[in-house]
């Protein structure tokens, strides 16, 4: 029998019908088109309902309102709350990371201790707490605690923690608790020096006009993502950013006016002798204690001429932002890197609103009380830096015990390389800490804490705002690892070393703390803003359930009006502090460091999905790019693209070379917060900085460092 | 909502590079955290310079999603329909699925807003439970770029679209919008947004009919546009 034509036809549709009719065939293409369009092997997407939930950000130090989305238990993504009165739907890189940040790649699982190899192992709660109890109790008054800057009920409970151990912070004692440095803290300072009390804050809402001498305030400034949110809806009111670098404040600003870094209290001065000359004093000047004083010293010293020799600024342009805060701009003295300039830039700032009489007055200067107890009054007088610069350099003992209430000093502190050799000589070095950051690498013993999705805290007035603020954030998701609150833990540790504390629990102290709130003033933002009742309109009511209104996301505000003591404008102060410092000729740049909000904060490391928002004008790999105008550069003779060694009088880094014309004469421009730990971009760039003591106040100061630069 | 042609208007003076809305996008539309290196964002912000030495220097940021552009040059280009004008207010859509990866669209796109996926996605160990039920993860091999959030168009004001109360029903807001700290980046009927503002658009000569517009009171940037 043949195979013919026929035959084959007949197979083929037989074949065929049986191919179309058969499920298997039909079962396969569908799988095959599934496959490609939805490959299994690509993660797969949640299921189920969506749930949001409202909360305040722990992450961002200015603790804007934020919206989880979570699915099956697990949260999915952060957005900004539109409803919360500070940030309105705003967002910071820090809060966007609070989700995703709970599986960040250097989560510490459960305690670590050091064993004799060197190597961090995992060990029980109950030794790693039994072994730092021991330590604690042979360690006497020698145990130093470093906390965070930002103010909290942890940071409070710390300094009474600290407190039991006695006055080892004195001079010449090697323990007490100092806070990582921050510009809230050198503001309070020189507002105690000017004979006021807490906080400055300052009334954009409200303003004309802005003026910013060096304040970083539309980024690494606690509250730029208030201030943001504000000026943003401003834009076309007065505003000029007086700073070496053409950043993100002076994006946001009409007029950026060049200014050399450390020449921000010689702006201010010169503006006060055009505010004096114009004959635009506040009306209540005559109740400034040192008002002579002050006058007699910008005259003598800061006359236009004299502040044209020192900042290259013409005469004509200061006096055109003299007129505008004569007319009500508002004033905002700080460092465009947010720490390290000193107190001079800052009374020198605050002393200009003050002859203007701007302060505690609608758009103007408030002085913010306190939420509550604040844990920075009770900090030791001596700075951290100047404290473990002595450390290293072998002048100061070495604590027996170094505690590391989640902050990264290694990483975050100037001078890096003394910090890391003052860490070294401490006896026993224990970290409470979520990530394996650079210092917890250095510690005998790793505690982890909770991430802030997973915890109780609070979060007070973030630096910057005129109004106190409190806010409290919620555990919605259960901890991811074997951790534990880090006030939980210090009240165990209390209670084991003898002298237990009044709480049962972190939260019960959350809880004692909002129910003092209640009485004292302030009421839950809602529809009257806090901006609002300063400019005149009644204030709300105080909430009947604080903390269940705090607990869900709710802001609790106090905007405060009350008249304060007359404020003296620091002239014997400025008098010293200003006079003409050395400079090292040999080190021909100086460093303009800034700061921003995308490199997410100390100890966590830039957050994962920022990581391209880092502009390679900023960093490429593991360099730093040193960001310097076209003279500059001819001036040290590197070129667009040159790899070059930066050295300061303590550290160097390698680093490229950007030209960029948004950098001012003889400066050379890098971004903090890069390289802290491996495998991030850039280079720690504090480990060029050096600190030098302020004249007068003594307190350390790193703003204008001055480094060299060669070609390699 | 018909008739509705969505559009953003971007104000570059009040852009502080904060890069808010490139973290928004890529966590909202499940983009991996790294992809070799290589450009990876559907929304870059880059910094413009006026090209003039200090201290006559200028600078500003500038933020470009796609364009959804009124007569897009790459859905003329993409062989299998991977990428088509949509009814749904004008929003270029881009179908991974269909996409074969020949970058031909990439190549019609005078504005450089499309993205090639080099490799599969990945996450760091754990990261991947909290991807977002609003885009699809991309495979390697594909195309992929803005698309105005068009799911939360879908969603409506259900809550989780983001959508605010001045948006009206069915209108929605873009996750870079909702986040921007300064208000530099407004979403919504474009001839809404435009209506009383000297808006231009980048790259106007080559009549593409971008929807996403700028607007600046720097004249060097509108004359290099």
């Amino acid at each position: 029998m043949g195979f013919g034509r026929r035959e084959f036809l007949g197979i083929s549709a037989g074949l065929a019908a049986g191919l179309a009719l058969s499920p298997a065939s039909w079962r396969l293409a569908r799988d095959l088109t599934r496959q490609s369009q939805d490959p299994p092997w690509l993660a797969s997407l949640p299921k189920g309902q969506l749930l949001e939930a409202t909360t305040t950000s722990l992450a961002c130090p200015g603790a804007p309102g934020i919206t989880v989305l979570a699915a099956q238990g697990r949260p999915l993504i952060v957005r900004g709350n539109p409803e919360h009165p500070l940030s309105r739907g705003a967002l910071s890189p820090a809060a966007q990371a609070e989700a995703y940040s709970l599986y960040h790649p250097r989560r510490v699982a459960g305690p670590l201790k050091r064993n004799a190899a060197g190597a961090l192992e995992p060990v029980s709660w109950a030794a790693a707490l039994e072994l730092l109890t021991e330590r604690l109790k042979a360690a006497g008054g020698g145990v130093l605690a470093v906390g965070p800057a930002r103010e909290g009920t942890l940071q409070n409970l710390l300094a009474e923690f600290m407190a039991g151990f006695g006055d080892g912070g004195g001079p010449g004692g090697s323990g007490g608790y100092l806070r990582m440095p921050c510009e809230a803290d050198t503001a309070r300072a020189a507002l105690a020096l000017m004979g006021g009390a807490g906080q400055p804050g300052y009334d954009l809402d409200n303003a004309p006009g802005l003026v910013l001498l060096g304040a970083d305030a539309f980024d690494s400034m606690p509250a730029s993502v208030h201030f943001r949110k504000t000026w943003g809806q401003k834009a076309q009111e007065f505003s000029c950013f007086f700073g070496p670098v053409h950043g993100a404040s002076a994006a946001l600003c009409q007029e950026w006016l060049p200014l050399a870094s450390g020449r921000e209290s010689h702006v201010a001065l010169g503006l006060a002798w055009h505010l004096a000359d114009l004959g635009r004093l506040g009306g209540d000047a005559a109740r400034i204690p040192d008002l002579r004083e002050f006058l007699a010293l910008v005259r003598q010293r800061f006359g236009p001429a004299e502040v044209e020799r020192e900042t290259g600024l013409p005469p004509q342009a200061l006096r055109l932002v003299a007129m505008q805060v004569a007319q009500g701009a508002l004033a905002v003295p700080g460092s465009p890197a947010g720490q390290g300039a000193g107190l001079a830039p800052m009374v020198a700032g605050l002393a200009l609103s003050v002859l203007a009489g701007r302060v505690n007055r609608s758009g103007g200067v408030y002085l913010t009380g306190e939420a509550g107890e604040r844990a920075a009054t009770r900090a030791s007088v001596v700075g951290l830096p100047e404290r473990f610069k002595e450390i290293a350099l072998g002048l100061a003992q070495a604590p027996e015990v170094l505690l590391l209430m989640e902050t990264d000093p290694a990483a975050g502190l100037p001078c890096t390389d003394l910090a890391v050799r003052a860490m070294k000589k401490a006896g026993f070095r224990v970290a409470f800490t979520s990530v394996l950051n650079a210092s917890a690498k250095m510690c005998d013993l790793v505690l982890p804490a909770p991430m802030p999705l997973e915890r109780w805290d609070d979060v007070e007035t973030p630096y910057g705002l005129a109004f106190s603020t409190y806010g409290l954030a919620r555990p919605l998701v259960r901890a991811g690892a074997d951790a534990r609150h880090p006030g939980d833990v210090l009240l165990d540790l209390s209670a084991r070393l003898g002298r237990p504390l009044k709480y049962s629990s972190f939260r019960q102290m959350l809880r004692e703390r909002v129910a003092l709130l209640e009485g004292s003033g302030g009421y839950v933002a809602g529809r009257v803003a806090p901006w609002q009742v300063l400019a005149g309109a009644p204030q709300p009511a105080p909430e009947a359930d604080l903390w269940k209104a705090l607990s869900e996301g709710a802001l609790w505000v106090r905007p405060e009006q009350a008249p304060v003591p007359a404020l003296s404008c620091g002239a014997a102060f400025l008098a010293k502090a200003t006079a003409p410092a050395a400079i090292d000729l040999s080190l021909p740049l100086t460093l303009a460091l800034q700061s921003t909000q995308r490199t997410g904060v100390p100890g966590m490391g830039v957050p994962l999905q920022s990581l391209t928002a880092i502009r390679k004008d900023e960093a490429r790999g593991a360099l730093s790019v040193a960001r310097m105008n076209g003279a500059t550069a001819r001036l040290v003779r590197v070129r667009q693209g040159d790899t070059v060694r930066l050295a300061g009088p303590s550290g160097r880094m390698e680093a490229l070379v950007d030209l960029d014309e948004s950098v001012m004469d003889g400066h050379v421009a890098l971004l903090l917060g890069l390289g802290q730990c491996e495998g991030e971009p850039g280079g720690n760039a504090q480990r060029l900085t050096a600190t030098t003591p302020e004249p007068v106040s003594g307190r350390s100061t790193w703003a204008a460092c001055r480094v060299s630069l060669e070609r390699i | 909502m018909s008739g509705v042609v969505w559009g953003m208007v971007i104000d570059l003076d009040r852009c502080t590079g904060c890069g808010v809305c490139q973290s928004a996008c890529r966590l909202e539309n499940n983009i991996p955290p790294q992809q070799g290196g290589r450009d990876s964002d559907w929304i870059s912000v880059a910094r413009e310079v006026n090209g003039q030495a200090f201290p006559e220097s200028d600078a500003l940021f500038l933020p470009k999603p796609c364009m959804h552009c009124e007569h897009p040059p790459c859905v003329a280009a993409c062989p299998v329909g991977a990428t088509v004008k949509s009814g749904q207010g004008g929003i270029v859509s881009q179908n991974p699925a269909r996409c074969i990866g020949c970058r031909a669209c990439m190549k019609a796109c005078p504005y450089g807003v499309r993205r090639f996926t080099w490799t599969d996605p990945s996450w760091p160990r754990g990261m991947d439970a909290t991807l977002t039920p609003f885009a699809s993860v991309r495979p390697k091999g594909v195309v992929e770029k803005c698309t105005f959030c068009a799911h939360r168009l879908v969603l409506g004001n259900s809550g989780v679209s983001g959508a605010r109360e001045q948006d009206g029903t069915g209108g929605f807001v873009t996750a870079c919008a909702q986040a921007c700290p300064t208000g530099a980046i407004e979403f919504g009927e474009i001839a809404t947004l435009l209506r009383g503002r000297e808006a231009f658009a980048l790259l106007a000569e080559q009549g593409t009919g971008p929807q996403v517009h700028y607007v600046t009171r720097r004249a060097w940037v509108r004359g290099g546009k």
